[in-house]
């Protein structure tokens, strides 16, 4: 298996220079992930509870693809408030991958808060069935 | 502050309890995670006239969403597909929560069930539960 979890990794956030940081100053968070490989291609599925898909960036540089959810403002509720498990807040996470994906396929969706990336091989990286001809 | 009830557990599944207890003890070790172990997360907004109650749920089939009110608690229940993989499918990473979910909340006053309200968008839940008539304060008059 080890082959497979190299394919696909976490990047820890290094805040580098010249990275584009949100505007508000609000906490980033890590969105808790599901990554499953696929005969063909790799899924990559992100909660991202309040927001929607043009406030979605992913960008692929090099080997990184980054994803980033800025999210709208919840509609302020009337009253004060008085408990508090979350707070307002933006999703940032980056993953490596390598030359096995298509780059010009890679497909987002975002429905229900809940971002998915598919990401289908390439035709080289594709399992193929090598026929063997008895003579 | 108003007492909120913690979270009642309903038919608790051992594995789901494992997976929860894993996803708590991984976070630890990561910060950038957020604190929260409980799915889904909700924040209680409330003034004299309503209650508001916000979840983020996210990736939920909205039909399938239970909302009860039992005396003046309030339980949100739903089940989240575990997913679409088939036994080819390698599995790299899994931090999502998986199935069944109960939470529920003490209101911090009697509400009137004709007219809660819940929304279900992006992900976030709003139920609002406007005060019930015979539990808002009654101003009493002194006579002399």
């Amino acid at each position: 298996m080890s082959t497979e979890t190299t394919t696909m990794q976490k990047q820890e956030h290094t805040g580098t220079e010249g990275e584009a940081r949100p505007v508000q100053n609000r906490p980033v968070y890590t969105p808790a992930v599901d990554v499953i490989e696929r005969e063909d291609g790799f899924v990559i599925v992100a909660d991202m509870p309040g927001v929607s898909l043009d406030q979605v960036d992913i960008q692929l540089e090099d080997d990184v693809l980054r994803i980033a959810g800025r999210r709208s403002e919840l509609e302020p509720a009337s009253g004060d408030l008085i408990y508090k498990e979350f707070d307002a807040c933006d999703y940032e996470r980056a993953f490596t991958i390598t030359d096995e994906i298509n780059r010009d396929k890679i497909k987002a969706t975002v429905k229900n808060g809940v971002l998915r990336i598919e990401l289908p091989k390439a035709e080289k990286a594709q399992p193929r069935k090598i026929t063997v001809h008895a003579e | 502050m108003w007492p909120i009830l913690n979270r009642i557990d309903m038919g608790v599944d051992p594995f789901v309890e494992l997976n929860r207890l894993h996803r708590q003890m991984s976070r630890h070790f990561d910060e950038s995670y957020r604190e929260a172990t409980e799915y889904p997360v909700l924040n209680v907004h409330a003034n004299p006239e309503q209650v508001t109650v916000i979840l983020e749920a996210p990736g939920l089939d909205k039909d399938k969403l239970d909302l009860t009110l039992t005396g003046n608690t309030l339980s949100v229940a739903g089940e989240r597909a575990s997913g679409e993989n088939n036994d080819k499918d390698v599995v790299l990473r899994n931090e999502r929560y998986p199935g069944r979910f109960t939470r529920s909340v003490r209101l911090p006053y009697p509400v009137n069930p004709d007219r809660i309200r819940a929304r279900y968008e992006q992900g976030i839940l709003r139920v609002e539960l406007p005060r019930s008539d015979e539990s808002k304060p009654r101003k009493i008059q002194v006579e002399a």
